[in-house]
């Protein structure tokens, strides 16, 4: 009988050891931190948004377009899309972040500006059970565009990026060094406005 | 000094001859003459101090064996009573002494021959010289070696972490992209190569630090100038064995 009580007590204790070690795991990081890591988040849109507009620059050399593309596609999750949009078409169109970098570099007006701004959490990043913090920043584009013949074009877009945040493993010179890996995934056109 | 050993063996031979027959010539007996044609001969051998004994030595044999061979009475002298020394100091009769005079000449030859072999040797010393010379010689005093300044590796560091983050600087406010390119370049040969790996460090609490995706330092200088910003400073260099950062470590400004 006692042994019984035993047996059932150790089972208890086991589980109860075992969701707190889960919970251990699961439990929110140090606020500072995950502002931290927020702000990390942030920069990246921030630096995709600078990259963008070094692309569609005219001004740009094609190799530092060609190299500046590079930086910008490694920001995504391989296969993510892009979302445009135009004043002229209620039709949304998705690109591979490829081969929208490239149809920027190739567009037809002899000058080119983009700007991003208003850059802000509308999700705060989320950790979700496979580890990963998951959460949706949105940004504002304004593009204006410039022909030869002075013909002008110009939009703003609010656009919303899916982020990833993960924790990976890497080695640098023998050592193994655990850093935070921000992925952005689509970028989705929510509003096109003058 | 080859020739002058020769020359001595000879001269002497010639001056015991005189010598001795200028005494055999008077008819005198040999009370002053013979001691000094040993001393003589003793001279004759001073040239070489390190043959000296045995040269002696086998003189005793040669003078032994004529006294055995010509004057019995004096070998009994000789062999019972009398040193050797006492012996040649002894004052020989005539009969003796001629038998000494038939000896004389060959015993200069025998002089001659050795002090000829003394020669030889000194000829092999000669040679043989150089090896004694470089054992001999104390080594040739290096070059004083000018001693390096002794630099503060700290102070050092600073340098480096100031020159790394002025280029950063340069790099971030360039007016151009060749400028920047420029700044890029000169500052990549800071590094052990353009693949060096930079961490960094975006948040460091309660002895843990949070590392931002490592990259290298060229696509690091090439972001700098991209965004037109350096948000981060030094936080540590490790160097090779040139010089060179071989990674380096940043912080969040």
């Amino acid at each position: 009988m006692n042994n019984q009580i035993f047996k059932r007590l150790s089972y208890v204790v086991a589980l109860m050891a075992f969701f707190a070690v889960s919970t251990q795991a699961q439990s929110p990081v140090d606020p500072n931190r995950e502002k931290a890591i927020d702000s990390l988040a942030l920069e990246k849109v921030k630096d995709l948004g600078k990259y963008i507009a070094i692309i569609g620059n005219k001004d740009t050399p094609f190799s530092e377009a060609n190299r500046v593309m590079d930086r910008a596609e490694e920001l995504f999750a391989p296969g993510s899309e892009m979302g445009v949009s135009s004043l002229a078409s209620e039709e949304i169109k998705y690109y591979k972040v490829r081969e929208y970098f490239q149809r920027l570099m190739a567009l037809n007006y002899d000058k080119v500006n983009i700007e991003w701004y208003d850059v802000q959490y509308i999700s705060d990043l989320e950790r979700q059970p496979d580890g990963r913090y998951v959460g949706v920043v949105t940004i504002y584009q304004k593009f204006e565009g410039t022909t030869a013949d002075k013909m002008n074009y110009k939009d703003t877009t609010k656009k919303d990026i899916t982020i990833y945040v993960e924790k990976k493993k890497t080695q640098i010179a023998g050592r193994t060094i655990e850093f935070w890996d921000v992925i952005l995934g689509d970028i989705r056109v929510s509003e096109t406005s003058v | 000094m080859k020739c002058r050993n020769g020359l001595i063996p000879v001269a002497t031979f010639f001056l015991c001859r005189f010598l001795l027959k200028n005494s055999v010539r008077n008819d005198k007996l040999m009370s002053h003459s013979f001691p000094i044609f040993v001393r003589l001969q003793d001279s004759c051998f001073h040239f070489d101090s390190n043959f000296l004994y045995s040269k002696r030595k086998l003189c005793e044999k040669l003078l032994k064996e004529l006294f055995s061979e010509n004057n019995s009475s004096l070998e009994q002298n000789l062999l019972n009573e009398k040193s050797f020394n006492e012996a040649i100091y002894m004052k020989p009769n005539s009969h003796n002494m001629k038998s000494i005079f038939k000896l004389v000449p060959v015993f200069c030859l025998l002089l001659f021959v050795m002090s000829s072999c003394k020669s030889q040797k000194a000829v092999v010393d000669a040679n043989q010289e150089p090896e004694e010379v470089i054992e001999e010689t104390t080594p040739e005093p290096t070059p004083p070696v000018k001693e390096e300044p002794k630099v503060d590796p700290e102070a050092a560091n600073r340098a480096l972490d100031a020159r790394l983050s002025n280029y950063f600087g340069q790099i971030a406010n360039a007016s151009s992209i060749n400028a920047a390119n420029n700044n890029i370049r000169e500052a990549v040969g800071m590094f052990s190569n353009g693949e060096a790996p930079v961490l960094i460090i975006f948040y460091a609490a309660n002895g843990t630090e949070d590392f931002d995706e490592p990259t290298t330092i060229t696509k690091y200088l090439n972001y700098l100038k991209d965004l037109k910003k350096a948000p981060h400073k030094v936080k540590e260099m490790v160097m090779d064995s040139q010089g060179r950062i071989k990674e380096l470590v940043l912080v969040k400004k």
